[in-house]
This record gives structure tokens, sequence and C-alpha cells, in this order.
């Protein structure tokens, strides 16, 4: 159905969006409309964190994790773990949680309703609260089809997952009607595209990047890590120096 | 005789083959990321037919530690 729709694809389009809505986070905070497309694209980082095996927190992501922090706390004078703490916590907890979640169906699902419930409150400590957790163990579950196939569904999981990232959204955002109606479809989308993972890794081996564009987004989906740091690193400093600017 | 996992390595890695051996692993080989290990483990999946657990590909930090993943699950390589 999308075999021209590579993993680097995705990957590329996720992180536009997401400097996309940095730039409207940060400069024009008032146009929450402006934010459905990196809403929508979000789900992608959180339930990769899971599919993928890799479990090390490499140097730049703790690098960046505490860079951004500082970054933070000198414009909002607020301690918050943001997306890479969640991404490195989120990674070293996900495998003890799911291996003991499997063990009973009433334990999983006890916590991965919690999970979709604490989320918008946990989201005051570390960014998008516990509903990473829950979109990891879709990515999780997904990839580990046969471990947990005697608890859960991997379909009946990311219909819940979807529902519990929507419910999470709409707490902390408030979008209108009509926003969250994009919304809704927007995210259903994403996700099956992400339940549909392994055919974008194949697409990927397959489509090998020719041109300049097709490099240039492959580039892209490689580099999303660095691309975050930098860029929320260079908006909080910009907007840290305005705001002195204008105060002083 | 071309060696069947290491000419899958050096197509998902995009490097010579005569670059990779059992001891190539994410540790010196840059290109051996975490986004192109997804990469690597569903075309491992596709093309030897099999599925691997999170703990076996948790251990597979090397082609001679993949090798031996898939030793143990009868696939001659």
């Amino acid at each position: 159905m999308y075999h021209n729709l590579t993993a680097y694809t995705l990957l590329a389009i996720t992180v536009v969006s997401m400097v996309a809505g940095h730039v409207f986070y940060y400069f024009y905070p008032d146009a929450l409309w402006l934010r459905i497309p990196d809403r929508i694209l979000v789900p992608t980082f959180l339930v990769l964190i899971g599919y993928n095996v890799g479990r090390k927190s490499d140097f730049l992501m703790w690098f960046g994790a505490i860079v951004v922090m500082g970054t933070h706390l000198l414009l909002y004078h607020d301690i918050w773990i943001n997306v890479l703490g969640t991404f490195i916590l989120v990674r070293a907890l996900i495998d003890p949680i799911m291996y003991l979640l499997l063990r009973s169906k009433f334990w999983f699902w006890f916590f991965s309703i919690l999970f979709v419930v604490l989320s918008p409150v946990a989201n005051h400590f570390f960014e998008y609260g516990t509903i990473a957790f829950t979109m990891a163990m879709a990515g999780w579950i997904n990839r580990n089809r046969d471990e947990a196939k005697h608890i859960v569904d991997p379909d009946h999981y990311f219909i819940f997952a979807t529902i519990g990232y929507i419910f999470f959204t709409q707490v902390v955002f408030h979008f209108s009607q009509l926003e969250l109606m994009i919304i809704i479809t927007g995210t259903a989308v994403t996700m099956i595209l992400l339940y549909d993972f392994r055919t974008l890794l194949m697409n990927s081996i397959r489509r090998r990047p020719r041109d300049l564009i097709e490099k240039t987004v492959s580039f892209i989906g490689r580099k999303s890590l660095e691309i975050y740091v930098i860029h929320v690193v260079l908006f909080e400093m910009i907007l840290y120096a305005a705001l002195h600017r204008s105060l002083g | 005789m071309s060696d069947k996992l290491i000419a899958l390595f050096a197509d998902i890695l995009e490097i010579s083959e005569d670059m990779l051996n059992d001891e190539t692993s994410p540790k010196n080989t840059w290109q051996w990321d975490s986004l192109t290990a997804m990469h690597l483990i569903a075309a491992i999946e596709t093309t030897f037919d099999v599925r691997l657990s999170t703990k076996e590909i948790v251990s597979m930090d090397s082609i001679a530690k993949v090798r031996a993943v898939l030793q143990g699950k009868n696939i001659d390589i």
C-alpha cells in the first residue's frame, strides 16, 4: 500500500514537524493549531523507543538531555526532564517493565491504564509523562509479538495506545473540536504506519536514497537526535536573549 | 565462497565486504547505529526466515554473535 514510504522518510517527516512545532511553541505559543502536525507525528519517536532493541543511552543523548535541561532552567527557572531524559528513562526501564507485566493479564492492563491516567500529571515532571511508557510498550509488543501474545494482542494494544495518546494530548493541550478531529485522524494514520514499521524498514533497504532529496531525507532521519539537541538549545537561547533584551 | 551474513551486513551498512569480519561491531563501525540495527534485524529475520527475541537481539553486538545466534537456530551460515 505504501511501498515508497521508508522508515527514514517517516522519521524525517517527524523531525521536520518537530522542529516546526518547536518554532511555534517558542515563538508563536498562542497559535495552537500550528502544532497539530507535530502532535500527530510524535508517536513515531515514542513507539520506536520500544520497537528499537537498542538499550544503551549514548553520550550524545545524556549530553543533550542535560544541556536542554540547563537551557530550560535558565529560561523558565524550572527543572523539567525533557524528551531526551524521558527516552533515557524509558529505554532503561522498558524491558524490565515488560517482563514483569507480561506475567499477569490483570497487572498488565492495570498498569497500562494507570500509565494513561497518570500521564498528564507525570508530564509536569518529565516530558510526555507515563504515556511515553504506554507508547513504548506498543512498540515493544509489536516487535516481540511471540513473547507478548499470551497476554495481549498487538492490534488491541495499538488501539489502546492510540486512544491513550489522544487522551493525553487533549488533556494537556486543549485543542478545539475540529483540531481534535484532525489529531484523531492523523494519529490513527501514524499508528497504522508504526504498526507496520517492519514494512517501512524493508522499504528503506529496497529503496536506497538515489538523488540529493532522498539522501537529505535519509540524513535527517538518521540525525534526529543531533537535530533535536541543536535546535532546542538554539531556540531557547534566542528566546532567553530576546526576553532579557525586552526586560533590560 | 561468499559469506551470506557478511554480504547482508555489507548491504545494510553500505560497506565493502572486505571491510567486514566476525569482529565487526557497533563499537568499531560507526555505520552500525541504532537505526541501522533495526534495519539489520528486519533484514536478518526476512533473509533467514527467523524470529529473534529481544534477549537474542540484545546479545548480538558483533557479527560473530549474530552468527552464533543464527547457528543456534540451525541456520547454516
